[in-house]
């Protein structure tokens, strides 16, 4: 069931990131413009533990990224791949991100499916791939509980530690070479 | 029948010969009527073809058997008399041979008998078969043929086929006519004035039967001698006659232009000997009128003259016109008095002469002469394909006249009656494009000299196409081709910075490297600003508005296309490249010149007219560093006593003078930070030029470029003393000679100064070249320098090879310490740029091969990724080297 579920959402996804070309050709000028800006400049400051790319074929409009777990939490040590899609609205509106590796948290849901406020209604311009970047990976270490997509990850977060890890490990498989 | 000669004569003379093998060619006909007798088993004899054509209407009232017997007898009498002999025509005969004289020079014409006579006269005196059905007239021309085939053709062919002397093709002629002139003979003498038994209408028949017999000589003449040959021994006449007659002279130069100046009728043929024209027109004209006379004439003859006179007019307009480009161009109107006086003339005199033979003929009289309308409607169509071809040469010579633009102003007044029309417009755009591409977009042209041909290029379309479409349409490829070019934005950037001044004195605006003229441009430009071109389209009241031409293109703008300096600029897409380079050039000259800034502050503000304000603050701000910095300099040197030698607290004398540009850091193109100790002494006083500052300008802090700035060096050797304007790193390297210590005169090695200054070896070294070349130094071993105290006779022998040396490193010098970093430096740093683009790439979206990895930084770098797949790869390489990289089947992964 839940593999099924992870399939899903992708080619949705893609449909969404590619709004139709005529009503906003100049918007996708001024969109490019954008990220190509936020890619040399994450590019440059190159975090630890987090980065994106665009994906290929000439359409900045589909990021790849990766973020790391934080150290001293469940996800130490693991990586995990986001896919971004760009809405031509961007920075006004806020990118679909998704997680692509099967991730067990609470704000996640098994398609891969986010629960952050920034990416909902908290979204504002000043935000970036960065910034999301960055959230996503505290987020995995401080997990909103009080709204859970994955009911028994919030459950389980405080009662179980044991069991969390070991729901963590056995969720979280590398997609790198797929 | 007998008309059409070739296809239906060769049937029966085929039959003939298969019985008969051995009289094909030579044999002749018979002449007796008697034969038939002989040759009753031959269906169609000759001789019985006539005969029947006479027995048909016989009466039956007659005896038939005794007039068949008399009329036989007359027959043989007549054909006897008329027959012409077995052997080619005497050449001897003639243009004035009388009858006389063709009776006694020509062996074989005999004086007809009476009896003769009368046997011809009863054979055609006869009314029912007179006029050109008579049976002894058809008879007459089947001979003829004979004659002619067999003997007057070889001889012509031969005459053509021979050596080619002069005039050969009148020996041609020649032959033919002497031929016709005695097939024609018996038919005016004997055959046509007894033909006719009603005198009314002896004139008449006369006229038709020579007509027709005339007719039929020409079609076998025309048909059975090789046209192509003919024609081409024509034209070869011609054409070297007529283009005396025209004045062409091939050699070059020699066409004698003032003599036309003030051509007309009168002095027509001033330029050249007229009695030698009148012999070469007489000459054409009779070769003409022989052409015509001998039935070779007609069309095909017309076409070759016309054919001759069409290539004559490319000829003429090429030798006499090429390279004439003086402005006002005279030349239309030269051409045009050309064709009306002589080429028309000499055209209508050749058909006029065609025409004599025709009319004189068929009697009828008109001339060209005659039809006014025809005769000016013709040479103007002739005066216009001249403007045409005019036109053709200028579009050939275009390159040239670009090359040697405005002294070839003429040239380009003369194409502007040429471009009238699509097809004309499309032919020079075609053709000098191509012209373009082979001769100027090749590596072996220099930037600047194919912008200083696109700006001669801007400006002699302006004036041929105000429109600006056909420049519109040949710049394309070649703005293409000069965004390919690295140094373009250089080039035109240090043309504008140009010095004006010197440009106008020498008068020659080119040199080699400096596009001068752009300067000279851009304080022209001024006087076109004003006007918003965009609104051109919407002014209303624009009462000399006129529409689009026809074959502009569909994204063609109306530009100023007289803006030299606009089309330079928009070149590029973004005026980004343009500003950055202009502000590293800005950079570079205001870091070295001392001298006053009032050109670059003109400069600076005529391009801010262009770009606006803001995308030319960073180079406002360079400018006013550096204007800034005198004032904080003397400021500074006043508040820390710089100026009072000796004032030191060290109780040092010697303080050197030192002045200081403080540039805004941010607004400056990346500067070269090559850094090294700088002698004591400087140190000293920068810490304290370094101290005045800080308290003039509170948090603010000077961070020093050493390699950049101007030192006046004083070296007083044993025996000479050398004062010179160097580099800091130059003064470093030869101020760290001095000392006291170790042997004298001072040496040191490249590793020593390496290690005392911290200097890069390249600065070193070339600093070290520098000081050689200017004999300071020498190295006594390998990287082992040694000064020269006192300089040997030697040494001065060297001179030369020390001066050539010295400019080489003087240049090289330069080349190295430009004080803004070059391209490929700045590329070099960006490579670790790329890296980071590489491992996030390779971090997100897992393994890739090279291709994919060009291809991704290709469009997610701002401003593109400048190096091609081998130098990534070489660098990937290195990568691998370095253990950062795993590179297996092709894909480069990252080594986590």
């Amino acid at each position: 069931m839940e593999d099924i579920q992870n399939t899903a959402p992708r080619p949705q996804n893609m449909a969404e990131s590619k709004p139709a070309p005529a009503t906003c050709k100049a918007d996708i000028q001024s969109v490019t413009k954008r990220l190509q800006t936020e890619l040399m400049q994450l590019m440059m400051s190159s975090t630890p533990g987090v980065s994106a790319f665009p994906d290929a074929d000439g359409n900045l409009l589909a990021w790849t990224g990766t973020i790391t777990g934080p150290a001293d939490t469940y996800y130490e040590g693991l990586t995990f791949k986001l896919s971004f899609a760009f809405p031509a609205t961007y920075p006004y509106n806020p990118p679909t991100v998704i997680f692509k590796t099967p991730i067990y948290h609470p704000n996640v849901d098994f398609s891969g499916r986010i629960c952050l406020d920034i990416l909902k209604d908290k979204w504002s311009a000043v935000y970036n791939v960065q910034s999301v970047l960055l959230s996503l990976q505290s987020l995995l270490g401080e997990p909103n509980n009080a709204s859970p997509l994955n009911g028994q990850a919030a459950e389980l977060w405080d009662k179980d530690p044991a069991e969390y890890k070991r729901l963590v490990l056995a969720r979280h498989r590398d997609i790198d070479e797929e | 029948m007998m008309a059409n000669m070739p296809s239906s004569s060769t049937r029966p003379k085929r039959a003939f010969s298969s019985v008969f093998p051995t009289a094909s060619r030579s044999g002749k006909l018979s002449t007796q009527a008697s034969t038939v007798k002989v040759t009753q088993l031959v269906p169609e004899s000759p001789s019985s073809r006539y005969h029947s054509a006479f027995q048909t209407p016989k009466s039956p009232a007659f005896d038939a058997a005794k007039d068949q017997i008399q009329w036989d007898h007359t027959w043989q009498a007549a054909t006897t008399f008329l027959a012409l002999p077995q052997a080619p025509i005497d050449s001897k005969f003639s243009e004035g041979s009388s009858r006389h004289n063709l009776r006694s020079g020509g062996h074989w014409i005999k004086n007809p008998s009476s009896k003769d006579m009368r046997a011809m006269a009863s054979l055609t005196h006869d009314a029912r078969f007179s006029g050109v059905t008579s049976p002894l007239i058809l008879w007459y021309m089947d001979e003829v043929r004979r004659h002619f085939l067999a003997w007057t053709k070889p001889e012509a062919t031969k005459t053509l086929h021979r050596d080619r002397h002069n005039g050969w093709i009148f020996d041609f002629l020649r032959t033919l006519q002497n031929a016709q002139k005695v097939y024609l003979y018996p038919i005016f003498h004997f055959l046509a004035p007894v033909s006719a038994a009603d005198p009314d209408n002896l004139q008449a028949k006369n006229l038709q039967i020579q007509s027709r017999f005339r007719r039929d000589l020409h079609a076998l003449v025309s048909y059975s001698l090789p046209q192509s040959d003919i024609a081409e021994a024509l034209s070869t006449h011609i054409f070297a006659e007529a283009s005396v007659v025209l004045g062409i002279d091939w050699s070059e130069g020699a066409f004698d232009d003032d003599s036309l100046d003030d051509i007309g009728p009168e002095n027509l043929r001033t330029s050249e000997d007229p009695s030698q024209i009148i012999h070469y027109r007489d000459s054409i004209l009779t070769v003409m009128q022989m052409t015509e006379e001998v039935g070779l004439g007609g069309h095909n003859a017309q076409r070759v003259f016309a054919e001759v006179m069409d290539l004559l007019m490319t000829d003429y307009v090429n030798c006499a016109y090429a390279r004439k480009w003086e402005s006002p161009s005279s030349v239309p109107a030269r051409l045009r008095t050309w064709i009306e006086h002589r080429f028309a003339k000499l055209i209508l005199e050749a058909l006029e002469c065609l025409r004599k033979t025709e009319t004189s003929m068929r009697g009828d009289t008109g001339s060209f002469y005659d039809n006014a309308d025809f005769m000016t409607s013709t040479i103007d169509k002739w005066q216009e394909m001249g403007i045409e071809r005019l036109g053709r040469l200028r579009v050939d010579e275009l390159f040239s006249v670009i090359v040697e633009w405005d002294a070839s102003l003429g040239a380009v007044e003369d194409l502007k009656q040429y471009v009238t029309n699509p097809i004309t417009r499309l032919h020079l755009t075609s053709s000098f494009s191509k012209a373009i591409s082979q001769r100027l977009l090749q590596p072996g042209a220099s930037t600047a000299e194919i912008l200083q041909i696109y700006i001669s290029l801007i400006r002699a379309f302006a004036i041929l196409d105000p429109k600006g479409v056909l420049l519109d349409r040949i710049a394309r490829p070649l703005r293409r081709y000069l965004r390919d070019r690295d140094d373009t934005v250089k080039v035109i950037v240090s043309g504008l910075l140009a010095d004006v001044e010197t440009a106008d004195e020498e008068h020659s605006p080119m040199t080699p490297e400096v596009l001068v003229e752009l300067a000279v441009e851009l304080s022209r430009a001024i006087e076109l600003t004003g006007h918003d071109e965009n609104d051109a389209d919407f002014d209303w009241d624009d009462m000399d508005w006129v529409p689009d031409p026809v074959d502009a293109g569909p994204d063609y703008k109306k530009i100023k296309s007289s803006d030299v300096i606009g089309s330079m600029i928009s070149l590029f897409d973004s005026k980004d490249v343009f500003i950055k380079e202009f502000q590293n050039v800005m950079g570079e000259r205001l870091l070295k010149r001392e001298l006053d800034l009032d050109k670059e502050v003109r400069v600076l503000e005529l391009l801010k007219l262009r770009f606006g304000e803001s995308s030319l603050q960073s180079c406002e701000v360079m400018l006013r560093d550096v204007l800034d910095s005198k004032r904080v300099d003397s400021a500074i040197r006043r508040e820390q006593q710089l100026d009072q030698p000796g004032s030191d607290s060290e109780g040092n004398v010697e303080v050197p003078e030192m002045h200081a540009k403080i540039l805004s850091r941010l607004f400056w193109p990346a500067l070269h930070e090559d850094t090294f100790s700088v002698p004591n002494e400087i140190a000293r006083v920068r810490q304290r030029y370094e101290q005045g500052f800080e308290t003039l300008k509170q948090s603010r802090k000077l961070t020093w470029l050493d390699a950049l700035g101007q030192v006046t060096v004083e070296l007083d050797l044993d025996d000479r003393v050398i004062t010179d304007d160097v580099q800091t790193w130059q003064a470093s390297v030869i101020y760290a000679f001095q000392g006291s210590d170790g042997p004298n005169p001072q040496t040191r090695t490249v590793a020593q100064l390496i290690e005392r200054l911290e200097m890069e070896e390249a600065l070193v070294r070339n600093a070290l070249t520098y000081w050689v070349a200017k004999m300071v130094l020498r190295e006594s071993e390998k990287d082992t320098f040694t000064v020269i105290e006192t300089l040997s006779p030697d040494d001065a022998g060297e001179d030369q090879a020390q001066a050539a040396m010295a400019a080489a490193a003087e240049a090289e010098s330069n080349a190295a310490m430009s004080s803004v970093k070059s391209a490929e430096d700045v590329a070099m740093e960006k490579m670790k740029v790329f890296w980071q683009f590489i491992v996030g790439m390779l971090t997100n979206q897992g393994a890739m091969p090279l291709p994919r990895i060009v291809m991704m930084l290709r469009f997610a770098m701002p401003g593109g990724f400048p190096f091609g797949d081998e130098e990534l790869k070489d660098f990937l390489g290195r990568m691998v080297e370095e253990g950062k990289l795993d590179l297996s089947g092709g894909n480069y992964r990252l080594i986590a």
